[in-house]
């Protein structure tokens, strides 16, 4: 197990069950948890988005081969705003274009953020809990 | 130079891009300037699906998410409803699901080999892969009644029991498997027309290869040893010997030797899931009934050692009969991503052969 409260100290987290909450910048986190000699996460294995209905948890799942550990970030995005993390983390530009796509949140930093599965016309974010089978959007793929 | 360069479009139904995958790539002569993958054409909105069913009904279309490896994606769903629903799995479907896992990881290698050997223009190759894998393909028919989506894990356990006369199959099967494994590598391994094409060609160095998120066989050839059988074990993977196969040489070579080594180590592991079922009567499964499921409030990522890598299923549960939100991670949704990094400055014709090495598919990049 990894001490996390270095961490709780530094960066004032929140943390329940393998789960860090950040309020602070997700890059400066990000960058210091894959540096620092201790921590060492080289690998972040995926970003996950939850739609918590009234705003958007972005999930970083990252993982060290060193420490041979997981551990999740998660962090609320802001009116759908969020800070890219491809400088850190290269692996993270499928994951902010999929969730561009399919959330709606935008990356600032990204310069090449684009739907990543739908059509470049779609309208609306699939993924949203808003977004039901019935939405009047679907009908483009009527046209 | 820069005026002289072609910007030409690949795919999507290009047979060499295995599934639907577009490329545009900008060539100057033959050498490639930068390439830009396309994805997308093969979503199924599997993650939006899980929303509106219950955990029961979205059992069978997991397989879906790796058509290839059916039985990797159920455990990785199985484990994280069970982790959030507290079970315990007997040991017995434990050991079963390890050995349908491995039997799967051999059934998928034979389909890259052969059809990563088509790319390079070898036929025979393909036809000594389906061979043996065909015999997989049996084995899984009897055992769960199906050829490829199998939903044949449930929460708590695995659906029928295995019997001693279909573990016989399976030893027989593993007893002459060395020999079709010697098969292929006495007409791949050495063969100078596969050498001149995959030796030193695409080196994915160990840094981009942990920067581009890449894992499964393509990290271990680049001297990565990252596999989550070992590190962090799960099913029965804890109580077998195994050792991991890895390459120091990170070029498509060496991610040949890996995959032929792991059908190897895999051969091991259900030698030892065979001989433990045999001697063991236990129960199979909970048999809790999965009906009418409600899983409390909570969410666990499952992490899975697929054939290709590191397959993760990242459930939120809201303590209703439905998932809040299901995600899937696959290995082929960042290989795609570090096939620009790696084709760079290199022929056209070296792109398909490295492509191929990286055992891209696409459902589990689109999902």
């Amino acid at each position: 197990m990894i001490d996390v409260s270095i961490l709780k100290e530094k960066f004032n987290f929140n943390i329940a069950d393998n789960k860090v909450i950040v309020e602070s910048n997700i890059i400066d986190v990000l960058e210091y948890l894959k540096n620092t000699p201790e921590y060492k996460f080289d690998i972040l294995t995926s970003v996950a988005a939850v739609d918590l209905k009234d705003k958007i948890e972005l999930i970083y799942q990252l993982y060290s081969t060193g420490n041979n550990f997981t551990l999740n970030v998660s962090v609320i995005a802001e009116n759908s705003f969020a800070k890219s993390v491809i400088d850190v983390y290269k692996s993270a530009y499928f994951d902010e274009c999929e969730i561009y796509d399919m959330f709606g949140v935008k990356f600032e930093g990204n310069t090449n953020l684009k739907r990543l599965f739908m059509p470049e016309s779609w309208i609306g974010h699939p993924m949203l809990k808003s977004y039901e089978l019935k939405d009047e959007r679907l009908v483009w793929n009527e046209k | 130079m820069k005026n002289s360069s072609v910007k030409i479009n690949i795919g999507p139904q290009h047979p060499s891009t295995h599934g639907v995958l577009r490329l545009i790539a900008e060539l100057d002569g033959e050498e490639i300037l930068s390439i830009e993958p396309v994805v997308g054409y093969l979503h199924r909105g599997i993650e939006k699906m899980a929303e509106s069913r219950s955990y029961l009904q979205y059992l069978p279309i997991v397989d879906r998410v790796d058509y290839l490896g059916g039985f990797f994606t159920s455990y990785a769903y199985c484990d994280a409803v069970e982790h959030l629903l507290n079970l315990e799995v007997p040991k017995r479907a434990d050991y079963i699901r390890m050995l349908c896992m491995e039997l799967n990881r051999i059934a998928s290698h034979q389909l890259w080999l052969g059809t990563f050997m088509l790319d390079l223009g070898a036929s025979s190759p393909l036809f000594y892969c389906f061979r043996d894998r065909e015999e997989i393909l049996s084995l899984f028919e009897e055992l769960t009644g199906q050829r490829m989506m199998y939903n044949y894990f449930t929460f708590g356990g695995v659906r029928f029991d295995v019997t001693n006369e279909w573990l016989s199959k399976v030893s027989d099967f593993v007893s002459r498997m060395p020999k079709a494994i010697n098969d292929y590598e006495k007409i791949i391994t050495l063969n100078p027309i596969f050498t001149q094409r995959t030796v030193e060609k695409g080196i994915l160095s160990p840094a981009i290869a942990l920067q581009y998120s890449v894992t499964g066989p393509n990290l271990r050839a680049s001297a990565v040893e990252l596999d989550f059988r070992k590190n962090m074990p799960y099913a029965a993977y804890n109580d077998v010997d195994f050792v991991i196969a890895e390459s120091n040489r990170c070029d498509s070579y060496g991610r040949y030797l890996v995959r032929i080594q792991e059908m190897k180590t895999s051969l091991d592991i259900i030698k030892q899931a065979v001989l433990y079922l045999k001697n063991d009567s236990s129960d199979y499964t909970l048999n809790i009934n999965p009906v009418n499921i409600k899983v409390p409030e909570g969410e666990y990522t499952s992490y899975v050692e697929s054939s290709r890598g590191l397959l993760s299923c990242y459930i939120k549960s809201d303590g209703s009969g439905k998932p809040y939100r299901v995600k899937w991670r696959t290995g082929s949704y960042y290989a795609v991503q570090v096939l620009p990094e790696i084709v760079k400055g290199l022929y056209y014709n070296d792109l398909i052969a490295i492509f191929g090495s990286l055992d891209v598919i696409m459902p589990e990049v689109d999902r």
